[in-house]
């Protein structure tokens, strides 16, 4: 089967898999669409995508003017899907949120039924015809929405020392906000938060034209300390806004 | 050098330096999937605040990558806060109820204390009520779906075998042991008891630990969990 492999600038296409900028044999993660949408004054979000099954997606909002923000775990509510919609909570009533909606279903089956594969350039999967199939789970790459490119990866660490709000920052200098996916490692396991004990920490990021801002909350002693969390950072070139 | 750039729907430039507006750059490496992969967890019945249940999911790539994460749980597809870890919460949509016992024996089922009923239930809504080792007040029976038929005040409500059907009449208090709960099936979205879970890489697979948050409640039948996830090609340190 014919094969499209794209070099990175400067690289050749016997890189490594990881360092080229395109690879056909390659899956990725389709967009299908990019929004920002107000919640509804209540602190609730729906966005309708009549997609018939579950698709990947993922949110940022705004936590005040310019500065978006992840909590890397939620309160009650947090966001999800169903076949029809998306349901997102977020913490003030009529916060902003960029909504990220993949093509991919969260199961990664290949369906049929829906015709939003468009674009100049797309690339089906291994078994379907990119010049019949109109559904984008079918699909490895459709131009109309593209994939993501990275810009780097970044790991910021946070010792905590006890209770109280301790953060780390680094100066992304893409002079806008990019979206950033951020992973905690080197937790302790179990993980327990008794909120309604007093006891819990909280981890969170934002990101703002400049900065990526990591932030852990350790309210109440919820862990044992010192640690120190290693936050792992894949950063975009690709904007919220 | 060559270079190849692909312009999404709707964009012009090809020599703008926005690369949002690109579908592909070979300037820049695009985000690669290495694998996609599912495991299910159950949290058994009569779990209580803080019991764990485990599982994982292997990507084999040598090192962490960054992953995308979601949690199936009743036909509805959870993000996994932070497409990480630590503490993300499904919500397992308990409520303590209360026989009536404790009220007026007749046609309401009542919460004992905490949120508003009123802002938790609906006209219509499904319930389905529960009452740990305990005799459910008759004529109502464990686990089948009601309706609710009105909302009385801020901590009682009447059901209905179907909707709009006639007042189920409550004629006796039942015996509580355990937790008294109601489950509303069709807006789970606020619950007591949560499953909370941890998610995180290492450099051959994903660890996940879900594990009962909600104080003084416990687990009135299995919960189970898929948990699917996205792992990306990319190193992430």
């Amino acid at each position: 089967m014919a094969r499209l492999i794209v070099a990175k600038t400067g690289g050749t296409i016997d890189d490594d898999v990881k360092d080229l900028a395109f690879d056909s044999d390659e899956n990725y993660m389709v967009i299908l669409e990019e929004r920002i949408d107000t919640a509804d004054g209540s602190g609730n979000l729906e966005i309708t995508h009549n997609l018939g099954y579950l698709p990947s997606f993922y949110h940022f909002y705004e936590s005040s003017a310019g500065v978006w923000e992840r909590q890397l775990e939620s309160g009650l509510g947090g966001a999800y899907t169903d076949t029809t919609k998306i349901y997102i909570q977020t913490p003030s009533a009529s916060q902003r949120v960029k909504t990220v909606i993949w093509g991919n279903s969260q199961d990664n089956a290949v369906g049929t039924g829906r015709t939003n594969a468009t674009g100049k350039l797309r690339i089906a999967k291994d078994g379907y015809d990119a010049t019949i199939d109109t559904d984008l789970r079918r699909f490895k790459f459709a131009s109309s929405g593209g994939v993501f490119k990275i810009s780097e990866k970044k790991t910021l660490s946070i010792t905590v020392t006890g209770s109280g709000t301790f953060t780390k920052q680094y100066a992304h200098g893409l002079g806008y906000v990019p979206q950033v996916y951020v992973f905690a490692g080197g937790l302790q396991i179990p993980i327990f938060q008794f909120i309604a004990a007093g006891m819990s920490y909280f981890f969170s990021y934002t990101i703002d034209d400049t900065n990526l801002t990591v932030t852990v909350d350790n309210n109440g002693g919820g862990m044992v300390v010192p640690v120190t969390i290693d936050f792992n950072a894949q950063i975009l070139l690709d904007k919220i806004e | 050098m060559a270079k190849l750039k692909v312009l999404k729907d709707g964009e012009t430039d090809i020599n703008s330096t926005d690369i949002s507006k690109f579908a592909m750059h070979s300037d820049y490496k695009c985000q690669k999937v290495a694998s996609q992969s599912s495991a299910d967890i159950v949290m058994p019945e009569g779990s209580v605040t803080g019991d764990v249940a485990t599982g994982v999911i292997y990507h084999n790539l040598g090192y962490i990558p960054p992953f995308f994460v979601f949690v199936e749980h009743n036909n509805k597809g959870y993000e996994a806060v932070g497409n990480a870890n630590p503490l993300i919460s499904v919500q397992s949509m308990q409520f303590f109820w209360y026989s009536p016992k404790n009220d007026t024996i007749g046609a309401v089922v009542s919460r004992s204390s905490g949120t508003n009923i009123s802002s938790n239930v609906s006209v219509n809504d499904i319930v389905r009520l529960y009452n740990g080792d305990g005799t459910m007040p008759s004529p109502l029976s464990e686990g089948v779906n009601y309706y609710v038929k009105s909302i009385v005040d801020s901590s009682r409500f009447t059901i209905s075998t179907t909707i709009g059907g006639s007042t189920i009449d409550i004629l006796s208090d039942g015996t509580s042991v355990g937790s008294d709960i109601f489950e509303n099936i069709t807006n789970p979205r606020f619950g007591d008891l949560r499953v909370g879970f941890n998610i995180s890489a290492d450099s051959t697979k994903l660890n996940i630990q879900a594990y009962v948050a909600g104080l003084f409640l416990e687990t009135y039948k299995d919960e189970t969990f898929t948990i699917r996830a996205y792992f990306v090609r990319d190193e992430i340190i």
